[in-house]
């Protein structure tokens, strides 16, 4: 879908990004905060959790649920990722578009309305939050921390990051110390609130078809009575790994996870990144890459065996569901098609599909809104503004020697292996 | 034959071909889409265990799993995959296979045709040989073992084995090691004969397509079809349930549960409307806007991942509530005091018109995106109905019409619960 493009300054360090793209179902607005990693991350998270709860505005869920429900199930959402070494806290709204609304009331306003509302008219009074309800968010929160160890291959990879990044902020749980988390009290989860408030650096997104020029003066409007005074983010980038890590747990499960962690060469998050993209895609990412052909395909190691490319810290992360026994097998068999890469053993069809498949990704991004606003909420991190288009042009300039450059950058940072055990037996009981 | 379908709120329209191959097409352009998808499905999942071709005699019976493992199968040919052909294009290839379906598909921003192509010629070219499915037990063995570990899925299935005695939505959709040791290339061409046949199957295009040229691919690539029906067998289900409490200890930290009341089917399958009507008690009952849902919420009995659907297919049709809880039990004494409640009072015209507003909307959502509205048509398609019915349907529905059917939903002689404890 084509679209226009524009970035309007609201306030110190708050951004809104336009995306005005005609003929989709939906529209969506998004806000994204971003604060450096830090012992904080929880009180953010939970602080931020309040506000879905309820409002000046709505007493409580119930009413917030019923106003969605009445705008043709608008969904809101929250979500709390780590992008490079920043807590990203994003609240999102996406919408039907106005012209499919039964009466006259644009549905694009009334959702704005209700976010904003949310954002700025929190449920503090006399410099609190509600006890009942921040009792229970915290209760949310922990079991989400809980849930996400549930499930293994997270739980391996996080593992794998405190490893490999022990010294480093980028160790930090993006959700929080579970212990931290237990001592926060209405007062302190208000001033939280309110500091990070000013100090969040922010982006906006509105995405789909809506009256921005409305939408943008509303923005100032309530930012101009926010002391703004943002943090200057930062991340940092370790080119180069020292010696090997290893370390592993048991636990009973019946599939193995291996994760193997690389440090890509890399001093920012822009540094050599169309070569390096395509370098970890060649040798993790679809079909034709060489962990899909050679450690599924052709070993039958595995069921999954992939690479995770993080630019925004400059790392490699493989990540393996395997038969525990199988452990030092694909290992080097891992290892050994990263080294067939840095010596140029790969097909120059092999580099073609992934550089088509990647910039047939790029090119699909704009025909979604939810994915052209998670496109440009990704980059509140390094405060730029570039399409999908521009990154899809540059992945088609990256040549063979670029990959083999790239991939001789790459030097292995740490292993986690997280053991499976043998059971005796089936414990279902009817 | 060639039929236009319209929806003029959505200002939005599809083509429907029944080609003389026997193969029915669905193609759904969207103006200003770069992306282009097409999917490929045959009526034919998880649940047909036991069929019988309308020109043979005799009755298959054929090993849980085989729908699955011949979706890994087929995109195999004797010197290649379909994936590697896909690689060149660029395309982001795919196969999944649910209870009542096996789907093949690819998205793709460019080399439509091409890839059309490799779509049609590989679901319609089997290759299987000792050796291949040998290698394929080893890497469906790994699928099955990973999602031994998932503790939602397994709470879910162990629901659907503690509900169903006979029924066999009761088995894993990829079978188990055990199950899938027995197939051989035989049964893979058993299965194939029978299901791949095009007059059981659906093509589905959206998005940057044209008519013109998918009927020239189609028209290439595809053969007449023997004009057959296929007979598929279940045995009679009882109306009450295997047992009414199933667990399984794993390594999880909550306790997960799937709670929830088998129907009697009257009908082989239910409804658009049934589903649409149960949809709306459903949220009218236990979404984020019910009275049922700020109880859990604020006793602490639930957290964010908590919800209710309605799920249904050829002979079986339940409601379930799924979620996370320290006390499984206590959540479904709140579901059904909730059911009793709402069962005296009746819905309330608002509460009915909120629910309605969002599914309405939820629908208007889903004809954003490409993948949703090609999978969709395949659904409607193999059940019966056209992708806009919906709509119709919702501005039909009257308040009685989803108090009549309260009265017999949630049986409380069938229902049962599952949970998954911690170790």
């Amino acid at each position: 879908m084509e679209y226009n493009l524009s970035k309007h300054q609201i306030a110190d360090g708050v951004t809104a990004v336009k995306v005005h793209a005609k003929g989709f179902k939906t529209a969506c607005i998004s806000f994204s905060f971003a604060t450096n990693l830090s012992e904080r991350n929880g009180e953010n998270a939970l602080a931020t959790k309040l506000l879905l709860r309820s409002s000046k505005e709505y007493s409580d869920f119930t009413q917030i649920a019923r106003q969605l429900a009445k705008l043709y199930g608008a969904e809101l959402s929250s979500a709390v990722m780590k992008i490079a070494e920043q807590q990203v806290v994003k609240i999102t709204i996406n919408f039907i578009g106005d012209r499919f609304a039964l009466d006259d009331e644009s549905v694009a306003e009334q959702c704005l309305s209700l976010l904003v509302n949310l954002i700025f008219k929190p449920n503090i009074k006399s410099g609190a939050f509600d006890l009942t309800e921040l009792e229970s968010e915290k209760r949310l929160l922990l079991e989400q921390i809980e849930s996400e160890k549930n499930d293994k291959a997270t739980y391996a990879r996080m593992k794998l990051e405190q490893l490999m990044h022990k010294d480093e902020l980028y160790s930090l749980n993006k959700f929080g110390d579970e212990k931290a988390i237990k001592e926060i009290s209405p007062d302190i989860a208000a001033r939280v609130y309110a500091d990070y408030l000013s100090r969040a650096v922010i982006r906006i997104n509105l995405v789909g078809e809506m009256d921005f020029d409305g939408a943008i003066s509303l923005l100032k409007e309530h930012f101009s009575s926010i002391e703004r005074n943002p943090e200057k983010i930062d991340t940092l980038f370790i080119p180069a790994a020292e010696a090997e890590k290893y370390e592993s747990e048991t636990d009973e499960v019946k599939q193995g996870k291996l994760v193997i962690g690389f440090r890509a060469g890399m001093k920012n998050s822009d540094d050599n990144y169309y070569a390096a993209r395509v370098m970890a895609d060649l040798f993790g990412g679809g079909t034709y890459s060489k962990l899909f052909k050679v450690v599924r395909e052709k070993m039958s190691l595995c069921y999954y065996c992939s690479a995770l490319f993080v630019n925004q810290k400059g790392i490699i992360l493989v990540q393996s569901g395997i038969e525990t026994e199988n452990e030092e097998k694909a290992k080097t068999a891992i290892l050994a098609q990263l080294e067939d890469i840095k010596n140029g053993n790969f097909t120059d069809e092999d580099l073609n599909s992934s550089i088509d498949y990647l910039t047939d990704r790029y090119n699909s991004i704009g025909d979604t809104p939810n994915d052209l606003d998670y496109w440009f909420s990704q980059q509140i991190v390094t405060g730029k503004l570039k399409t999908p288009e521009e990154y899809s042009e540059n992945i088609r300039k990256v040549t063979r020697d670029d990959v083999i450059k790239a991939a001789k950058r790459v030097t292995l940072d740490s292993v986690f292996m997280l053991k499976g055990v043998k059971e005796q037996e089936e414990s279902t009981n009817a | 034959m060639r039929n236009i379908v319209t929806n003029e709120k959505l200002a939005e329209s599809y083509t429907y071909i029944k080609h003389p191959s026997g193969l029915s097409i669905y193609i759904y352009p969207k103006e200003g889409y770069k992306t282009s998808y097409a999917v490929f499905g045959t009526k034919y999942g998880s649940i047909d265990t036991c069929f019988k071709r309308s020109d043979k005699d005799e009755y298959n019976k054929i090993p849980e799993g085989t729908a699955h493992f011949l979706e890994h199968k087929l995109f195999e040919s004797e010197d290649l995959d379909a994936f590697d052909l896909f690689a060149k294009t660029g395309a982001q290839a795919n196969a999944y296979t649910t209870f009542d379906r096996t789907c093949y598909l690819f998205s793709c921003s460019g080399n439509f045709n091409e890839n059309l192509d490799i779509l049609l010629n590989f679901v319609l070219s089997p290759y299987f040989t000792a050796e291949t499915v040998q290698k394929e037990q080893g890497i469906i063995g790994q699928e099955i073992n990973m999602c031994k570990d998932m503790p939602g899925r397994q709470s879910f299935f162990n629901f659907l084995r503690a509900m169903y005695k006979n029924h066999p939505v009761n088995i894993d959709i990829a079978g188990t090691v055990n199950s899938i040791a027995k197939i051989t290339a035989d049964t893979l061409f058993t299965c194939y004969d029978t299901f791949y046949n095009l007059n059981n199957m659906a093509l589905a295009v959206a998005g940057n397509v044209d008519e013109k040229t998918v009927i020239e691919i189609a028209d290439k690539a595809l053969k007449t079809a023997q004009d057959i029906t296929i007979d598929r067998v279940f045995d009679d289900e009882p109306e009450t349930v295997v047992s009414q409490y199933i667990e399984e200890k794993m390594s999880v930290s909550i306790p997960l549960f799937d709670f929830g009341f088998k129907e009697i089917m009257e009908t082989p399958e239910r409804s658009l409307k049934e589903v649409i009507v149960k949809r709306i008690i459903l949220e009218v009952l236990a979404s984020k806007t019910s009275p049922l849902y700020k109880e859990l919420l604020e006793e602490g009995l639930i957290n964010d991942e908590f919800e209710a659907e309605y799920f249904t297919g050829t002979g079986y049709g339940m409601t379930i509530f799924s979620g996370e809880s320290n006390e499984p039990k206590k959540v479904t004494e709140k579901i059904k005091e909730a059911i009793k409640k709402l069962k005296e009072s009746k819905i309330t015209e608002e509460d009915f018109e909120r629910a309605r507003k969002r599914l309405y909307g939820e629908a208007v959502m889903s004809f954003n995106n490409i993948s949703g509205i090609a999978n969709g048509l395949l659904v409607s398609h193999f059940k019966g109905d056209d992708l806009f019915s919906e709509f119709n349907i919702l501005a039909g529905l009257m308040l009685e019409d989803i108090n009549n059917a309260l009265k017999d939903t949630f049986n409380e002689n069938a229902q049962c619960l599952s949970v998954v404890i911690p170790k």
